[in-house]
């Protein structure tokens, strides 16, 4: 029998900086979830990978879930994530480079850097965490938020309507999609895994539970229990999804894996070649 | 409640004194109804799940990988206790000795003129 006063898991034992643990999210906060994910996608790449892998991450709760890792990790400016990320890969290509990322981060203030990284076909894998709202600050709107849900800043209720993430980077030229919950946690471990072995550029989007903020003001369920019952009771698979009409679909989170292509050419590759042609 | 004793025999279900914050996302991920909240509150306030009816666990794990804060272990047999200190000796004391020698290091002030 081990002593429980000072247990850790074994991935966070074999993974994670145990000193500065516990982490600084608040209870019931899925962005522990997501860590687990990454880290047992890793697990099953073996450590060879996971040696050749760097972490780069922008401001927010979401910020915070790569640095608690054994890995060198960057933690960039306020929706410049991948804008770092760009440059280190092309300085370094042989690097895994793993973004994650928030809703500010990846749409709010680094929405255009998020489309061009997608137009340019880099090979980065981004993870995008949304949680329907800005948490970090204290529950603002952020794109993701559902038309006419309550807010700090929209107290009537929210009139925009919400990004389709999945539809914009498909059009941008991104070359692998996907989109899960926390709740669907082998499917997200297995679209990391090939995000990470796939060569272009990738985007995971994982929707997970933000109790204290989006739980409270968005569905009223301050209970991370009954957040991810509401994840699981409002996700719909995308084969599904095709025979409803967009009435029905208004509030629901579409899940599945949207797209996998090789027939577009990496940017690394890109630049390799034009050195060589240059060089002539 | 449900009464059926489990065909699988788990050793421990660890839960965490350092690390749970008690959010009970296990006891929601539970199909068995394993665990229950203990009455009194450990040294960080917190009141953490107990697995009092552990033998109708299966092993299945879902209260491990929902746990966000990397508190709750299923170990099922001895050999898995054996590979969590092996995991520890391998991975986490040579982190440690890292940290110890760079404290060291800093201690000393003019840290980026020694070794």
């Amino acid at each position: 029998m081990l002593s429980e006063a000072n247990f850790e898991h074994i991935l966070a034992k074999k993974y994670m900086r145990t000193e500065i643990m516990p982490h600084a999210f608040c209870p019931g906060c899925g962005l522990g979830i997501i860590e687990r994910i990454i880290l047992m996608a890793f697990e099953e790449l073996g450590q060879e990978e996971w040696e050749h892998t760097v972490f780069v991450s922008g401001v927010g709760c979401s910020g915070w879930a790569p640095l608690y890792f054994r890995r060198d990790a960057a933690h960039t400016l306020h929706g410049r994530a991948l804008a770092f990320a760009t440059a280190l890969k092309v300085s370094r290509p042989n690097l895994n480079v793993i973004v994650v990322m928030g809703d500010g981060d990846s749409m709010g203030i680094g929405g255009n850097h998020l489309i061009h990284a997608a137009r340019r076909n880099i090979n980065l894998t981004a993870i995008i965490a949304t949680n329907m709202l800005y948490s970090l600050t204290g529950g603002q709107m952020a794109p993701t938020t559902p038309e006419g849900a309550r807010t700090q800043t929209t107290p009537y209720g929210n009139i925009e309507p919400n990004f389709n993430l999945m539809e914009l980077l498909k059009a941008a030229g991104a070359t692998y999609l996907a989109k899960w919950t926390t709740y669907h946690f082998i499917q997200a471990k297995n679209s990391i895994k090939k995000a990470i072995e796939h060569k272009g550029f990738a985007a995971v989007e994982i929707v997970f539970q933000c109790p204290t903020f989006a739980g409270r003001y968005i569905l009223g369920k301050p209970d991370p229990r009954d957040m991810m019952q509401w994840l699981k009771e409002n996700s719909i698979p995308l084969s599904a999804a095709k025979n409803k009409s967009p009435e029905e679909l208004k509030r629901k989170i579409v899940i599945g894996e949207y797209l996998h292509r090789t027939d577009r050419k990496e940017y690394t590759e890109r630049l390799k070649e034009l050195e060589e042609k240059a060089r002539r | 409640m449900i009464d059926i004793a489990s065909p699988v025999k788990v050793r421990q279900i660890a839960v965490s004194d350092k690390l749970c914050k008690g959010c009970y996302l296990c006891i929601w991920a539970c199909p068995w109804d394993v665990f229950e909240i203990s009455k009194e509150r450990n040294w960080r306030g917190v009141k953490k799940p107990v697995a009092v009816r552990i033998e109708q666990c299966r092993a299945c794990r879902l209260c491990e990988w929902y746990c966000p804060d990397f508190a709750l272990q299923v170990i099922v047999s001895e050999e898995e206790e054996k590979r969590i200190k092996e995991v520890e000796e391998k991975y986490e004391k040579p982190w440690f000795d890292r940290l110890k020698k760079r404290d060291k290091i800093i201690s000393k002030g003019v840290w980026w003129l020694e070794d």
